[in-house]
């Protein structure tokens, strides 16, 4: 079945999580290697299964899905494993390759892919906490490198990133900007379009997630400031139904439009 | 040589900006910027996603279980739509026959990649015709979705 005739089944997505395209058109579309990517995608993309697309996806990163994974990670201030990030969009990349067409330009329609994923992941990390589920030793690997430095726990991590991805985007962006990005404080003001003082707020929200979620708040409560970190994980929705899973599919090259 | 920053040093800089407020935070985080840095440094690679792709990590076995996984997950939420409104198509948002195709391309995928049982492979293939013909029997959709959320999960769990 070609993806025109695809019915709309995609839903909302659920208040905790955020809409998976934003900003994805506010990507590169003109540099050299998107450019390159353009040109390339029929051979990468086309005419195969989506197991043979996954082989060619895999030898040397062909449409630079990588690129654009650490873009939409920076983007959207997201603190998630990058390689289990790139992973789901490979598969992503793979299964709904067949159905891409040249519209959106290839470049919007990997943004997409990327996101979905993200979202995709969001949502299983909310599951998972809310489960207790054991934290995968692949992923503590690779948030042993983030959780060090921080004087963290490698077991607190995913709730610590949790914590920090459900916060609004303009905190995320901050705490990001700052912390991770280890970008100064006048640069991230500007990139944000907000004052000094006002990038400093929205960090310290971040801060306070990220301290709330690894337990080492109790100084901030003791001293009677009220944290507020953004959704408790209490809040989140109960398990996904049929009708919520309907947004976990990616999108069809149809659904994208710029 | 840079000096690196202990752990302590960081969570108690976290807190302590954390409990700043106004000028006093601006300036705190201003002076914060360098061991901000290094820790940006050590995250590069696998946090933010500078290009560094591990040819252990990203290995055809396992891409093509993320593959697995995600046509696992896309047969459930399929099957399991059918299922809970029994076929009925206003409240899918999909015809019957529309989503028999959805539901064989998945399968098409599964089988290349070896999957599913092949029972549940056949039980949902069967399926797939049957709505193609306009028939839903829902029951059995929801025993294909719980046994490939069986297998999925074993899978995980192994």
């Amino acid at each position: 079945m070609s993806g025109e005739n695809q019915p709309q089944l995609r839903a909302s997505p659920s208040a905790a999580v955020p809409e998976p395209s934003a900003g994805a058109r506010g990507i590169d579309a003109q540099s050299p290697s998107r450019e390159r990517g353009s040109e390339h995608w029929r051979s990468v993309l086309g005419g195969m299964s989506p197991r043979e697309v996954l082989a060619r996806l895999l030898q040397g990163d062909p449409l630079e899905l990588r690129q654009v994974v650490a873009a939409r990670l920076a983007q959207r201030a997201y603190l998630f494993d990058a390689d289990r990030v790139h992973l789901r969009a490979l598969a992503h990349c793979a299964r709904y390759a067949v159905r891409y067409r040249g519209t959106p330009a290839i470049e919007i329609w990997l943004a997409e892919i990327v996101d979905q994923a993200l979202i995709e992941l969001l949502r299983e990390d909310v599951e998972a906490e809310k489960r207790g589920a054991p934290v995968d030793s692949e992923e503590l690997a690779a948030l042993v490198d983030l959780a060090r430095p921080l004087g963290l726990e490698p077991a607190a991590m995913r709730r610590v990133c949790l914590a920090h991805n459900l916060l609004r985007e303009p905190e995320r962006q901050a705490f990001h900007g700052l912390v991770i990005a280890g970008r100064g404080l006048e640069e991230v003001a500007r990139a944000l379009g907000a004052s000094g003082v006002e990038v400093a707020r929205l960090a310290r929200r971040g801060l306070e997630a990220v301290l709330i979620a690894s337990g080492q708040a109790s100084e901030i409560s003791s001293r009677g400031r009220k944290p507020d970190a953004g959704p408790a994980l209490s809040s989140l929705p109960e398990s996904s139904d049929p009708n919520d899973a309907q947004a976990s599919r990616a999108p069809s090259a149809d659904e994208v439009q710029p | 040589m840079t000096s690196r920053p202990t752990p302590s040093a960081f969570a108690r800089l976290l807190h302590e900006l954390s409990l700043c407020q106004g000028e006093e935070l601006e300036r705190a985080l201003a002076e914060s910027a360098p061991m901000f840095a290094r820790l940006s440094a050590r995250a590069a690679p696998r946090i933010l996603g500078k290009p560094h792709l591990s040819p252990e990590y990203f290995t055809r076995e396992r891409a093509e279980r993320e593959l697995c996984r995600l046509v696992e997950r896309e047969l459930i939420r399929l099957c399991e739509l059918a299922a809970l409104h029994d076929g009925d198509e206003e409240q899918m948002g999909i015809t019957q026959r529309d989503l028999s195709e959805l539901i064989s391309e998945e399968l098409d995928v599964a089988k290349s990649l070896g999957c599913l049982r092949r029972s549940t492979y056949q039980e949902a293939r069967a399926q797939a015709k049957l709505l193609r013909l306009g028939v839903c029997d829902s029951a059995a959709l929801q025993t294909c979705a719980d046994k490939v959320r069986s297998r999925s999960t074993r899978d995980a769990l192994g």
